[in-house]
């Protein structure tokens, strides 16, 4: 910021302090004192500035006054916490500030929530600074410390009780944990924890109990004299509370059992945990579970029996109504499985039968066979969510069965979707196990019922149903593109064909996932045998996306065709024919570059760029490694293309199409355009140079110079000079809040303003 | 008021209701699937497989049975022409029906039966769309029958003696000696020129009776439900409805409220099978073999459920990119069909309708046949092969696949897996339909899709148009043989309802008890009526009692005769008896007591009125609200004076 706006900002700055502390003053959208503070942070760069400002003398004022609104309160401790964490502030401006502090602490009303809280979590931030003991010099630090165990007692607003929690939790962690003040209010806290009720009348945690658990978690070693009531209270409170408190009494055990010295301690901790847990409920005890599981309290596998115990229980033959009951366990388990990741044998075992349990089948219809976990959609999910991640060869073939007949009477694409990312994993290895040979193995059967069941997705109803499947299809060959067996297996059961034929799908979204896997499918290794398969041609492909390019309504396929032809012609030129490039090159010179989506635009830019780095790249390498250009690449110009030498994108086609784009009425490419011109045009002043300095005629002709190019790098060299000019002068005066701070000083000042004149109604006639 | 059940198969219905006199019949379906006991009609001749007789095992028997029964892949077929089971009309003189009303076009096949063969004077009432289309069905019916015809009629294997050692599925054929064979073309004209067609809820008079009302029943184009009403009865007759929401008007349930009696036919008849799922997997099914470059054979009927295929079809193969998939759509009467459909507008739903707004054909198949997307053909020889594109979606009648050019599609196209047959149509069970033609090595999916009520849908409306009586087929109560432990798969109602079956005549719970009886200017003249309780008065009155038309008149007595002279059969006068009526006022009678000289009366009120002593004469009078007793002790002139005493102090007529 230059002199003279800096002067300007603060006079604003003052006016603006002036209407805060204005008994006018009627901010009521309080996002505009939000965005002060954050002008405000941005722009107090050293305690200096901040009081030519009038900063300091706004929050002295505020201190003072009594009459200033709650809002302008709030914005005024907030400063201070943004101050104080930013600045290394005078002795004297931490006095103004802590007496503003004490002022809001001690005589304001607790009534006003958001004062109280703002003013927690501003002394939660100031315990963290350096400066915190110099400033509670000047304020009354046993009084609001009373003041915030009285709030935690007296069980206020969940907001102010969090922020007093914090508070309080952090000044054990602080330089004023030593204090007499924290050491008294620690006494108190200890107190709660040893009174709490153990007739487990108390359920759920009151605030300043939870808050005393806090503490006790995060600093246990200062609750060393009450070790034993401590302990006995948490494993009580394991036992008898609600789940919230349960889990949090395990955290504390474990935190507590963690600073134990003693082994003794230590031992009797875990053991009575152990007990503990085994008398509680099983739906509570998968939650001690999950909370223990990462913590090592307790040993793993211990944890894990009581976590797998719900699927263990599981009679698969019973159907009786009593497995209603422990459905909600099994869920929580399979939760507790996924979210712990226990990528065993035991727990995979069990979620395969769960899985299994809740295959939808045919018989469900007649009625015989079924349990309350049939077609189970979140059970269904959960099991194939961990199977996806991880399946052990011993149930492999169990889970391929159980996606085989969930899939063939599927009605949710969620799941159907999990069901296909579940098999591509497994297919690899189902395929080249030895019962995929064997004649009495049922996968094959299972496989085909699969195949069967994709193929008739692939013409559902439902397009998320046509698309899932053209996705499964991409996944096998993104996935599995050295895997032979797989790719057999995906072209014996004609997936891709039918993924390839949903390039004329009605659904833009299915459109571009075909058009995604045609372009796996061309950059495949195996790309000859999927075409033959396909019975088509690389040819006829391009032509058929060229035409999407080109015809698409919808803006996904047209990405998806953008993005296809873009790695066509980067890495698979050598195959295309001329006319093809000629198409292609056409196509991005002049179509894509005015399409109406802002991505397939960006795709473009893209693409050019990385045709100019190749062109550059090679020709800069020419005299070291005599590497080729290219067949893509050649540095004649637009002239030269356009008079038939066909199979050539020129270079002044690429930039000529940059140029183009660098006027794009979407920020967001031409903002890309520009970044990309920076480092062109600095190749381009190299080139120029070095053919300037080239004596001789050979050297000269790669580079064509004639008026069309000229004037075409003479325009891209000016519109790199326009650009700097411009971003230089739009660096202070943008419309923007955020760049322009006076336009916000400005609007608040307005508001003061239309109070005066009393003329609000013409005001808002003019808007 | 009795009811006859003449159809075994609740689905093709066929009733003669009698009420208030007129003989009325409700519905009159033929029931087809007895089709399936015969070996098809191939389409191309000579083509047929058909030819390895099934030997007896009965020597006597075989001798007897000759050629006539055929074996295919393990199944025996009848090698005759095609018979068909028609309701039981011997259970009714035909002659003396009055009117037939017909539901929609699947319940008036058997229609020629009845009035070209049965002495049949009445008429028959149906909307024009069932008219037309139920013509259309007629005309293909024959048209398959007698345009490849197997002259030879069988029924050897009818007999008892026979029938009863053959295998099951013959055995099973239902009185197969009263089938039929099938009437001719110009039955049918004959049969319809008898049909008076009716608008939706308009009234027509039965002989001034009954009035009838059709109203729309949202299964088909022109579909209807029936309302007969007399002045002091009302009995709706439900039959083919759909509450679903597809091509035709949407069901209106208005006209069926407060109905004494509802008589309810033609549900779905695959409960199993929801319709719009069903939807869904026929294109599924339908697309995933185009794209393994096979084709497609629907068995259909000529409309209907058929415009919604269509519509559904061509809309997914859109969004499956499949535009150019070519749909044939073959059947005797498909121009006529297809034209029909798309000028009835008014029969239609109303985004169907608002489409003639705009203006466009109400259905999109219109626009498929003008861009030769969808193409019609009278028959296989109607220019197919010079248009024939595979892989395609051919759509061909007849649903039964016992003939009609689905034959010759089965026979050309059944040999390779990658071919697909498409079950749509209900009728019939698949794998019986499909039994002459295995082995089989074409795809077959059965996706039946019927829009006719289901039992949910059924008890719900019932529980809203809250009828007194409900009649529904016996099989309606209890669950499908295939489905039996869906108990919630019946008609559940209260009072429960009456069921029929075939053969079986109910009476119906439904009394009249009133009738309406106008009276003539010139006797009301001479009629002093004394108001009685208020807003009712009463006469007597002696007038001639004249019917005509159902219509009941009083009129003066004709000139001769003796008026208000009531005589015996021999003549002599019956002594004319007044009427009393009135309630006693006690005051005044004990008034009149004392004035006919009897005295110390005493009066004691009791909960039903009073009770009269008369100490002097040893007598009790209890006057109660609707009686009064004399209790005397016997002296006549007492008992006489009292009776008069009363009779004076009561009102007469």
């Amino acid at each position: 910021m230059d002199t003279m706006n800096e002067q300007e900002y603060c006079k604003k700055v003052q006016e603006v302090f002036e209407f805060l502390l204005s008994s006018s003053c009627n901010i009521h959208d309080d996002t505009l004192y939000h965005k002060l503070l954050d002008s405000l942070n941005g722009k107090m760069i050293t305690p200096e500035f901040a009081e030519s400002c009038g900063v300091i003398d706004f929050l002295q004022r505020a201190g003072n006054n009594t009459d200033i609104s709650p809002d302008t309160l709030v914005f005024a401790v907030q400063l201070v916490e943004k101050l104080v964490s930013k600045l290394e502030l005078p002795g004297i401006h931490l006095d103004t500030m802590s007496v503003l502090i004490e002022t809001v602490a001690l005589r304001t009303s607790v009534d006003n929530l958001s004062v109280f809280c703002a003013l927690f979590t501003t002394l939660t931030t100031i315990l963290q600074r350096p400066c915190i003991k110099e400033f509670c010099l000047n304020i009354d630090f046993q009084d609001i410390l009373k003041k915030s165990f009285d709030i935690l007692k007296e069980e206020r607003s969940i907001f102010l009780s969090r922020a007093v929690s914090e508070f309080i939790c952090s000044l054990f962690s602080s330089k004023m944990a030593e204090s007499q003040e924290a050491k008294k209010l620690l006494k108190e806290l200890q107190t709660i924890i040893v009174n709490f009720d153990r007739d487990g009348s108390q359920r759920v945690l009151s605030p300043s109990m939870l808050c005393s658990l806090r503490v006790l978690e995060k600093a246990p070693h200062l609750f060393n004299d009450s070790f034993a009531e401590i302990l006995d209270v948490l494993i009580i409170l394991m036992k008898i509370g609600s789940t919230q408190s349960s889990t949090t009494a395990a955290r504390c055990l474990h935190s507590l059992c963690l600073q134990c010295q003693d082994r003794a301690k230590s031992e009797r901790v875990k053991s009575l945990v152990t007990k503990a847990i085994e008398t509680v409920d099983i739906v509570k005890g998968l939650h001690i579970a999950k909370v223990l599981y990462p913590l090592q309290l307790l040993e793993r596998s211990s944890l894990e029996n009581i976590i797998l115990k719900p699927l263990q229980m599981l009679d698969k033959t019973n159907h009786s109504p009593a497995m209603h009951s422990s459905l909600p366990a099994v869920s929580l388990s399979l939760t507790i499985v996924n979210d712990c990741n226990i990528q065993k044998l035991e727990a995979c075992k069990c979620v395969a039968e769960v899985l299994k349990m809740t295959e939808n089948r045919h018989d469900d219809f007649t009625g015989s066979g079924c349990n309350s976990f049939t077609g189970s959609s979140k059970l269904q999910i959960k099991c194939l969510d961990y199977l996806g991640s991880y399946t052990s060869k011993e149930v492999m073939l169990s889970v391929i069965s159980s996606i085989s007949n969930i899939v063939s009477y599927i009605t949710e694409h969620m799941i159907y979707g999990k069901c296909l990312q579940c098999l591509c994993r497994l297919l690899p290895e189902v395929l080249c196990s030895s019962c995929y040979s064997s004649e009495r193995s049922t996968v094959k059967s299972d496989l085909s019922k699969i195949k069967e069941s994709v193929q008739r997705n692939f013409c559902s109803v439902e397009w998320e149903f046509r698309d899932t499947s053209c996705e499964f299809v991409r996944n096998l060959m993104d996935k599995h593109k050295d895997k032979e067996g797989v790719i057999l297996w995906m072209l014996d059961s004609g997936f891709l064909v039918f993924a390839c034929q949903a390039v004329g799908d009605g659904e833009s979204y299915v459109r571009a996932t075909s058009l995604s896997t045609l372009q796996t499918v061309l950059l495949s290794s195996y790309r000859t045998n999927l075409l033959q398969d396909m019975n088509t041609t690389i040819g006829e492909i391009i032509s058929q996306v060229l035409d999407v390019c080109k015809t698409d309504s919808e803006a996904f396929p047209r990405r998806s065709a953008a993005r296809l032809l873009h790695h066509c012609l980067l890495d698979l030129s050598y195959l295309l024919h001329p006319d093809s490039i000629q198409c292609i090159a056409q196509c991005f010179s002049t179509s894509l570059p005015s399409d109406f989506d802002w991505e397939v635009k960006l795709i473009m830019v893209e693409f050019w760029c990385a045709i100019l780095k190749r062109c550059f790249d090679a020709d800069l390498d020419k005299e070291t490694s005599d590497q080729p250009l290219g067949i893509v690449v050649s540095l004649d110009c637009l002239k030269n293309e356009k008079d038939g030498k066909r199979g050539y994108v020129s270079i002044s086609s690429a930039i000529n199409v940059l140029l183009k784009l660098s006027c794009d009425y979407d920020p967001s490419v031409s903002e890309r355009v520009c970044q990309e011109l920076c480092w062109i045009c600095e190749t381009m002043e190299k080139f120029v140079l070095k053919i300037n300095s080239a004596t001789n005629d050979d050297n000269r002709s790669d580079w064509c110079m004639c008026a069309h190019c000229s004037q075409l790098i003479t325009e891209l060299l000016n519109r790199m000079t326009e650009r700097k000019e411009k971003t230089r002068d739009d660096s202070v005066f943008k419309t923007d809040y955020d760049s322009n701070a006076l336009s916000l000083l400005d609007d608040i000042l307005l508001l003061d303003r239309s109070h005066d004149n009393n003329d609000e109604d013409n005001a808002i006639d003019c808007y | 008021m009795k009811l006859s059940c003449l159809s075994g198969n609740p689905s093709k219905p066929c009733f003669i209701l009698h009420f208030k006199g007129v003989t009325l019949m409700l519905d009159c379906g033929l029931d087809i699937s007895q089709v399936l006991k015969f070996l098809p009609l191939s389409v191309v001749p000579k083509s047929d497989n058909y030819d390895k007789k099934w030997n007896h095992s009965d020597k006597e028997k075989d001798k007897i049975l000759g050629d006539e029964l055929k074996e295919v892949a393990g199944s025996v077929f009848v090698d005759g022409s095609l018979e068909f089971c028609a309701p039981e009309f011997g259970m009714t003189t035909l002659s003396e029906v009055d009117a037939i009303l017909l539901s929609n076009h699947n319940t008036m096949l058997a229609l020629p039966y009845v009035t070209e063969y049965s002495g049949f004077k009445g008429t028959v009432y149906c909307t024009e769309p069932t008219q037309q289309i139920g013509r259309q069905y007629m005309e293909e019916l024959v048209t398959y029958v007698e345009r490849n015809p197997r002259n030879k009629k069988c029924s050897k294997w009818k007999s008892d003696a026979i029938l009863s050692s053959l295998p099951t599925f013959l055995r099973e054929a239902i009185r197969p000696t009263a089938w039929r064979e099938c009437y001719t073309k110009h039955d049918i004209q004959a049969c319809l020129s008898r049909v008076q067609t009716v608008g939706y809820n308009e009234k027509r008079n039965i002989y001034g009776a009954l009035i009838i009302t059709a109203c729309s029943s949202g299964y088909s184009i022109g579909s209807c439900n029936w309302t007969i009403k007399s002045p002091y009865q009302k009995i709706c007759y439900i039959s083919g409805t759909s509450t679903l929401t597809t091509h035709p008007k949407p069901m209106d349930t208005e006209p069926l409220r407060q109905s004494d009696l509802i008589i309810v036919s033609s549900m779905t008849k695959t409960p199993g099978y929801n319709p719009d799922q069903m939807i869904g997997e026929f294109c599924m099914n339908t697309v995933v073999t185009i794209k393994n470059g096979g084709n497609v054979l629907v068995p259909c009927y000529p409309s209907g459920m058929i415009f919604d295929l269509f519509e559904c079809l061509s809309s997914h193969l859109d969004s499956c990119g499949l535009t150019t998939v070519p749909l044939y759509f073959l059947s005797p009467v498909s121009d006529s069909s297809l034209a029909y459909s798309n000028i009835y507008a008014e029969w239609l739903s109303g985004s169907k309708q608002s489409r003639v707004y705009l203006p466009e054909p109400p259905f999109p198949h219109a626009e498929l046949v003008s861009i030769g997307r969808l193409r019609q053909y009278l028959n296989i020889h109607d220019g197919l092969q010079n248009d024939f594109k595979s892989p395609c979606i051919v759509f061909a009648g007849h649903p039964s696949l016992r003939m009609g050019d689905v034959v010759h599609f089965i026979e050309l196209w059944g040999k390779s897996t990658g071919n697909t047959i498409l079950f749509t149509e209900p009728d019939f069970p698949y794998l019986e339909a499909l039994a002459p033609f295995q082995p089989l090595q074409m795809k077959v999916c059965y996706c039946p899709i019927d829009t006719g009520l289901s039992f949910s849908q059924a008890n719900k409306l019932m529980r809203d148009l809250k009828p007194g009586h409900l009649v529904v087929a016996e099989s309606y109560v209890q669950p499908p043989s295939n489905l039996s432990h869906k108990t919630d798969m019946v008609v559940d109602y209260d009072p429960p309802p009456l069921t029929y079956k075939r053969g079986e005549i109910l009476t119906l719970p439904i009394k009249r008890q009133f009738e309406t009886v106008e009276i003539t200017p010139n006797l009301a003249k001479n009629v002093s009526p004394v108001e009685v309780k208020p807003g009712c008065m009463v006469s007597m009155v002696t007038a001639a009692l004249n019917i005509k038309d159902n219509k009941y008149t009083l009129e003066l007595l004709p000139d001769g005769h003796l008026s208000g002279k009531k005589r015996r059969a021999d003549g002599s006068l019956i002594r004319e008896k007044s009427y009393i009526w009135g309630s006693l006022n006690i005051q005044s009678f004990v008034d009149a007591l004392t004035r006919q000289g009897i005295t110390d009366i005493k009066v004691e009120d009791t909960e039903d009125g009073s009770i009269i002593d008369l100490p002097n004469d040893d007598t009790l009078i209890q006057v109660e609200g609707a009686s009064t007793h004399i209790i005397c002790n016997g002296e006549e002139i007492v008992r006489t004076k009292i009776r008069d005493t009363l009779l004076r102090c009561l009102q007469k007529l």
